[in-house]
């Protein structure tokens, strides 16, 4: 009995350990020591170049993160910012992504290339976009999107500022943002699509379905499971926005698009605040959490489903 | 020629093939050397080990700021120079970083380069944080008595002592178009900063400006720059200064930044957003749709070529306590844990490169205001009459780190380890304010932020 519980543990699990190595070593040195660090670094004064060296300062850190009246506000319209965005994105790029999936899905010519075309803004910088769209956005009447705007309304709409608009800053910066990165969940969806098996649309034609019919209850049901690793992967995606912003508007007009994390690198390396981008990441790590625990409760993955 | 320059001249000539020989015999002397060097050390077994370098050259390593083509090719000009004149004796390897700030933030001190070019308002963050070597007793008291009044201010930290040189400084002030101008009805277009513009005059002029336009906009103030933090707190601190304050005074900066004139002033700036040509593509002013630009000297290559003979050039609005100006540019400066003859060669660098030759070098590539007194009076375009002397008159009159008043102008950056934060905290606030926020509001925020990060750092 012994003997081979034994060789059971060294056969199969030794192997099992040895080929997960790589994996937990790396998450070890760069998710979780930074992480416990984090924690630790989040309770003192402490900043890139100190002379006085780290003072340790307990929940201060948090107080003024979460509780200070005049430090606290923009913590807390950051994170309603993050939620906007991430509300307005998931469903948006989701929807999009299954549209674009199913439409590219059909069996044409030169259906290779409109497949890359659509991914090809994943695969730019996104320092790139947001720089050429930082011309497209522009609010006089040099701007693409106001010089169309007014050719097609025939002079009609006027001038819109995109991005000084305290009301449309942050939706300006969700439709570029899904513009970028629609490509990436299409690909997956388009992948879940040729999963499904070719005879349930059959069957669905035999039965008089027409599209739609069939799209809602051959498709959906079909893609459940990577429709929700899409929209958990979105929703992450969403939450951890900063590039962007940092590039195109630094966080205003007036705070509308401050986020979490855009606080967090420039607390850290723009103003060399290390304790408090420290205390910022680990709220922010629990929310995140949090969110995503909620979500696979609510969309249980479903293993029958094939 | 008289007789004497051409001695001069011959006996130079003769020297410089002196020189040469010399350095011939040293090369060959160091190949020699070098080849039974490694000899030796292949005997031995340590070829990997024997250095590049054998023959006694003191290494230094240079960090330089690759931002601007012009700046960094000057850069490798001169560090091929230094190393060709003094072949045998020093060498300097030359690094470019894109972002110096985060590089040497984020560079423990004895991993720092012998010398390396920063953003001069970094300066006393780096002093406090122990990264940069102090240099009076080190460099030659004549190089920084030479310096403009204004860099001299820039590279002294609040303990009086020197830590950097520089080679150039920078101008702000308004660029305009004589034409539009006077199709506009202009008359006393000021040219000499004591004659500057009111705020409530500019307000007219731009009126008067927009209503001449085709697309009804007046000014370029750079907008694509961004608004946030960055480049307001070089070109609208003059705004705060023009107002007769400093964004902290006497370590405070609650009843200074948010003080009701620097409100006040805020609220006209903000006012003039209607005739502002957002310049998405950087050349409101030289594609003629603006007659006015609120930007620095860099621009005026590209603007005297495009307007040629119709340019002017004009100090910033007054605000009430006189026109107001920015300086400060790119500084250099030796780490901290250089010393013995790596220092000695550090400082033989500096000295090299504050030659008017290599700063004149440096300013016809980047259009820079040359930082010294000798170089600015052999420069075409910032002497006495030049097209920019406006410029070089701001920086004489360097208000310090004194109360801005109306007899200086250029008010350097709050020379204080804290500039990061009052730098972020005023950006923000800027761009607040020229999207429709309460100026009040966004400034008091802003100096409340700045004192509290202040009293956290025990003062500084």
């Amino acid at each position: 009995m012994a003997k081979a519980k034994k060789s059971k543990f060294g056969q199969d699990n030794l192997v099992g350990v040895l080929m997960s190595l790589p994996g937990l070593i790396l998450l070890t040195l760069f998710v979780i020591v930074p992480f416990i660090t984090a924690i630790y670094l989040s309770f003192f004064n402490v900043d890139f170049n100190m002379v006085q060296g780290p003072q340790f300062w307990g929940l201060e850190q948090y107080r003024r993160i979460l509780v200070d009246p005049i430090t606290s506000p923009i913590f807390y319209k950051a994170l309603m910012n993050n939620m906007t965005f991430a509300l307005i994105v998931v469903p948006a790029q989701t929807g999009l992504a299954v549209l674009l999936a199913v439409m590219l899905n059909a069996k044409l010519k030169g259906i290779a290339f409109f497949r890359t075309f659509f991914f090809m803004p994943v695969v730019f910088p996104m320092s790139l976009v947001a720089i050429i769209w930082a011309l497209m956005f522009s609010r006089d009447s040099m701007g693409m999107l106001n010089g169309l705007l007014n050719l097609f309304s025939f002079g009609y709409i006027q001038p819109i500022d995109w991005l000084g608009d305290p009301n449309i800053a942050l939706l300006s910066i969700a439709l570029l943002s899904i513009w970028a990165g629609v490509g990436f969940q299409m690909v997956i969806v388009l992948a879940g699509l040729q999963e499904i098996p070719a005879e349930l649309y059959e069957a669905a034609s035999l039965d008089r379905a027409n599209f739609w019919q069939r799209f809602w209850n051959v498709t959906v049901p079909g893609l459940r499971n990577t429709l929700i690793f899409v929209i958990i992967i979105t929703t992450i995606f969403s939450l951890r926005l900063f590039d962007q912003v940092f590039i195109l508007t630094k966080g205003g007009p007036i705070d509308a698009t401050q986020t979490v994390m855009y606080q967090a690198v420039t607390s850290a390396f723009i103003e060399g605040n290390v304790g408090r981008a420290s205390a910022i990441t680990v709220i922010f790590v629990l929310i995140i959490i949090a969110i995503t625990l909620l979500q696979r409760l609510v969309l249980r993955q479903n293993r029958e489903v094939k | 020629m008289t007789n004497t320059q051409l001695q001069t001249t011959v006996c130079k000539q003769k020297n410089h093939i002196i020189v040469k020989l010399r350095k011939v015999i040293r090369l060959k002397l160091k190949k020699i050397s070098a080849v039974a060097g490694s000899i030796a050390a292949l005997t031995l077994g340590l070829g990997v080990m024997a250095p590049a370098h054998a023959s006694g050259a003191q290494e230094i390593t240079v960090w330089a700021m690759c931002s601007e083509t012009g700046e960094i090719a000057a850069a490798r000009e001169q560090v091929a120079a230094f190393n060709g004149y003094y072949e045998g004796d020093y060498h300097a390897t030359l690094t470019c970083k894109a972002d110096m700030g985060t590089a040497v933030k984020s560079t423990s001190v004895d991993q720092l380069p012998s010398v390396f070019e920063f953003d001069g308002e970094n300066l006393a963050a780096y002093v406090y944080a122990g990264k940069l070597k102090q240099l009076d007793g080190l460099v030659p008291a004549s190089v920084f008595s030479n310096e403009l009044v204004s860099i001299q201010a820039e590279g002294t930290y609040k303990d009086g002592h020197k830590y950097s040189v520089s080679q150039y400084d920078s101008g702000l002030g308004l660029y305009g178009s004589k034409k539009k101008l006077a199709a506009a009805g202009i008359k006393d277009v000021p040219t000499t900063w004591s004659k500057a513009w009111t705020a409530s005059r500019f307000t007219q002029v731009l009126s008067a400006l927009a209503a001449k336009a085709p697309g009804k906009k007046a000014l370029d103030i750079k907008e694509n720059y961004g608004m946030g933090p960055g480049w307001p707190g070089y070109a609208f601190t003059p705004i705060v200064n023009s107002a007769g304050y400093q964004i902290v005074t006497n370590g405070k900066a609650v009843g200074s930044l948010d003080n009701a004139k620097v409100v006040s002033a805020f609220k006209t700036f903000a006012s003039w957003k209607k005739y502002v040509d957002p310049s998405a593509d950087d050349k409101a002013f030289e594609n003629g749709r603006v007659g006015l630009a609120w930007v620095g000297h860099w621009q005026y290559p590209a603007f005297s070529k495009a307007l040629g003979k119709d340019l002017v050039v004009l100090p910033l609005p007054n605000f009430g306590a006189g026109t107001k100006s920015g300086q400060g540019s790119h500084s250099w400066g030796i780490g901290k844990n250089s010393a013995g003859t790596e220092l000695a060669a550090a400082n033989v660098f500096l000295q090299y490169i504050m030659q008017d030759k290599w700063i004149l070098n440096v300013t016809d590539q980047n259009g820079a205001v040359p930082a010294t007194k000798t170089a600015l009076n052999k420069s075409v375009n910032y002497r006495k009459g030049g097209a920019l002397q406006l410029y070089a008159d701001q920086l004489a009159a360097s208000c310090g780190t004194a109360t801005p008043t109306a007899k200086c102008v250029t008010v350097p950056r709050t020379i204080s380890a804290a500039w990061p934060v009052i730098n972020t905290a005023f950006g923000t606030a800027m761009q607040t304010i020229w999207n429709g926020g309460d100026a009040k509001t966004a400034l008091h925020t802003a100096a409340v932020t700045i004192d509290q990060d202040n009293t956290d750092h025990s003062g500084y």
